[in-house]
Formats: structure tokens, C-alpha cells, sequence
């Protein structure tokens, strides 16, 4: 029996908040994000913290979600088109704690638009929290996302903020496979 | 036996290049591997499980990233990875669907011929298994399927 995998992205800027957000979700939903170290290499460490930014959910016995973070450093940039090739959708995290923080975001935004042009996302506007956090109105306008695209709140160590982020873009995901199919059958019957 | 005479064979074909050829099973544990005398001055010892290879903030995380000098692969038999080639760059091949939890596809397209040669040798595997991902495809009732079970979950 084949297993279907369903690969979605955690983007965003160094410091937004994807550890958290993974790291998060891992508390409420059964996701795997252990990194076993390989027996007898390094005998007093067991895993490494960095898994944290992977996470695996099985669903059902064919059935599996993959979470890949994505490091935010500009200097890890050439990795970004890799780790996202195949996704099915993408979470786009920015650090809404100020204005600056979140035109930091712009540039690796633009990356993501511009190679991914197609894939369903959602952006999530973290620290909310935060007293001066910018509203999600601001965000949309700084980062110039498109009218359909959704962005909303996060607080990323909240269970059910994280939650509610991730269902808004598998449903996201959803609807897009919808419109995706409807468009096969009409190309078929045409 | 056969696989180590092929792993030494690679090591010997290129003793500039390569520095270790380590193959692993589906649990990370190295099953047989080969090194040549430069591998023991290295720190470079990390051997990654399947499940965290797929995590490429940890590979350089984990790993020396003074210079991305190394291979990984993981093929129908495990991992494969080669750890110092120089001026390699970064490559992970994934060619196994049940595995297929990383990345998707050739990283550096400069170094593929190289690799697959390796890859071809190591698993006897034509260019074109090597190079594509077996891809079933996702449906709405699945995406349905991990919201409600998501919802079931954490109760939202």
C-alpha cells in the first residue's frame, strides 16, 4: 500500500517563531519530532533539539503529514527552493512585533511567491501577544500579499492558536485541490 | 560481502574525493561502511536517521558547516552518505516513495552525473529511478481527513 505524504512548509525570517510553532503543535497533536542519534557514535547524547523544526503526523496507516521548517538565515537561502519543491502548501511565519521585523520578511516572502507561485499559503502574523504588535491589515499591505491570501493572528507558544493556523491552511490546501479537480474534469470533458 | 567490495571500490576510484562511504539501515545504524586513513583525523562522525536527514536545518546544524562538504542520499537500502567530497557541495536523492519524507529531488544538478554513478553502483539502479520521485497524488478527503483528525486530537 502506497503512502501518501502530504508535505507542508514552515517559512519565515530567522526569529519568527517556526521552532515554536512545530515545537507548539508537538505538545497537542501526536507528531514524531525525536532525531535519534545513530547508536554508538555519540554515547552520551541521545537526539538533537534541531528536529524540532520537523515534525512527522501519522493520520492514518496511508497516510502522513510531514512539517519542514525552513532555516530563515539569508545564508541558508539556497536551501529553500529545495526543502519546498513537492509541498503541498506553506505556512509563512512573521515576527509582527514591530514594523521592521516584518519587512525583514519581505524579501524571503517575495522568494516563496515568486517560485512558488501556485501553492496555496497562508501567512501567520506572530507575537500578538505583544503590545505593539502590527495588525494583520499592515502586514498584508507591507508584505503586498494578494487579496485571497489569508493572514492571520499567531500566538506560537499558544496550543490553540497554533491549531487554529494550522487548520486555516490545510484548509487552504483543501480548496485548492477542490478547484484543482474541478479544473482536470472540466479539461477532460472539454 | 558484496556491497563492501563495492563501497571500497568506490572509496579507491576516487581516494581524493571521497573519504567514507557509510551505509545505513531504515533505524540510522550503519550497516557497513568504508573509510580511507583522512576520515580519522575528521569530526565529522555524525550519522543522521532517515527521520532527521529530512530535516535539513539539522544536517547543518549537526553537522561541521565550516564547508558543505558532504554527500547524503538515501536510497531503497537506507542512507547513503558520503561525507567530504570535496567541492561536492550538498546532495540528497531520495528514490524510495516509503522513504520519501525529505527532500525530493536532486539538490545541485551540477554534481548529478557524479553521483549518479555512485548511486547506480550502490543500489543498481537506473538514471531515471534515481532522479524520480514516485508521487501518489493527494485528494481533498485526505486534507479532510488530517483536519478531522486534527480536531479529534486537540479537540477544537
Amino acid at each position: 500500500m502506497p503512502v501518501k505524504t502530504i508535505k507542508i512548509v514552515i517559512a519565515g525570517p530567522y526569529g519568527a517563531g517556526k521552532t515554536t510553532f512545530v515545537k507548539t503543535l508537538s505538545e497537542v497533536l501526536p507528531i514524531d519530532t525525536e532525531a535519534p542519534i545513530t547508536k554508538g557514535l555519540m554515547d552520551n547524547k541521545k537526539s538533537t533539539t534541531v528536529a524540532f523544526d520537523y515534525g512527522r503526523m501519522k493520520v492514518r496507516e496511508d497516510l502522513v503529514v510531514h512539517l519542514f521548517g525552513i532555516p530563515g538565515q539569508e545564508r541558508f537561502s539556497f536551501m529553500w527552493k529545495i526543502i519546498a519543491r513537492g509541498m503541498h502548501g506553506y505556512l509563512f511565519i512573521v515576527d509582527s512585533s514591530s514594523e521592521e521585523r516584518v519587512k525583514e520578511a519581505l524579501g524571503m516572502y517575495n522568494f516563496f511567491r515568486e517560485n512558488f507561485p501556485s501553492t496555496p499559503h497562508i501567512i501567520a502574523a506572530n507575537k500578538q501577544d505583544i503590545p505593539t504588535a502590527v495588525d494583520t491589515f499592515t502586514i498584508k499591505n507591507i508584505l503586498k500579499a494578494p487579496y485571497e491570501v489569508k493572514v492571520m493572528p499567531l500566538i506560537a507558544t499558544n496550543r490553540r492558536s497554533a491549531l487554529f493556523v494550522l487548520v486555516t491552511l490545510l484548509e487552504e490546501i483543501k480548496n485548492y485541490l477542490v478547484e484543482m479537480t474541478k479544473y482536470s474534469n472540466e479539461e477532460i470533458q472539454q | 560481502m558484496r556491497l563492501s567490495c563495492q563501497l571500497r571500490g568506490i572509496v579507491s576510484e576516487s581516494p581524493d574525493q571521497i573519504r567514507a562511504v557509510y551505509i545505513m539501515d531504515k533505524d540510522g545504524t550503519v550497516i557497513t561502511y568504508v573509510t580511507n586513513t583522512m576520515l580519522i583525523n575528521t569530526s565529522s562522525t555524525f550519522l543522521a536517521a532517515p527521520r532527521f536527514i529530512s530535516s535539513l536545518k539539522g544536517l547543518v546544524s549537526a553537522l561541521p558547516i565550516g564547508g558543505i562538504n558532504y554527500v547524503l542520499m538515501q536510497g531503497i537500502e537506507g542512507i547513503i552518505q558520503l561525507m567530504s567530497i570535496k567541492d561536492v557541495g550538498y546532495i540528497m536523492v531520495i528514490i524510495n516513495s516509503e522513504a520519501s519524507i525529505g527532500l525530493t529531488r536532486i539538490i545541485l544538478e551540477k554534481y548529478a552525473d557524479k553521483l549518479y554513478g555512485l548511486l547506480r553502483k550502490l543500489l543498481s539502479a537506473s538514471e531515471e529511478e534515481i532522479v524520480e520521485v514516485v508521487n501518489v497524488e493527494i485528494t481533498p478527503k485526505d486534507i479532510e481527513d488530517v483536519i478531522n483528525f486534527i480536531r479529534s486530537k486537540a479537540a477544537i
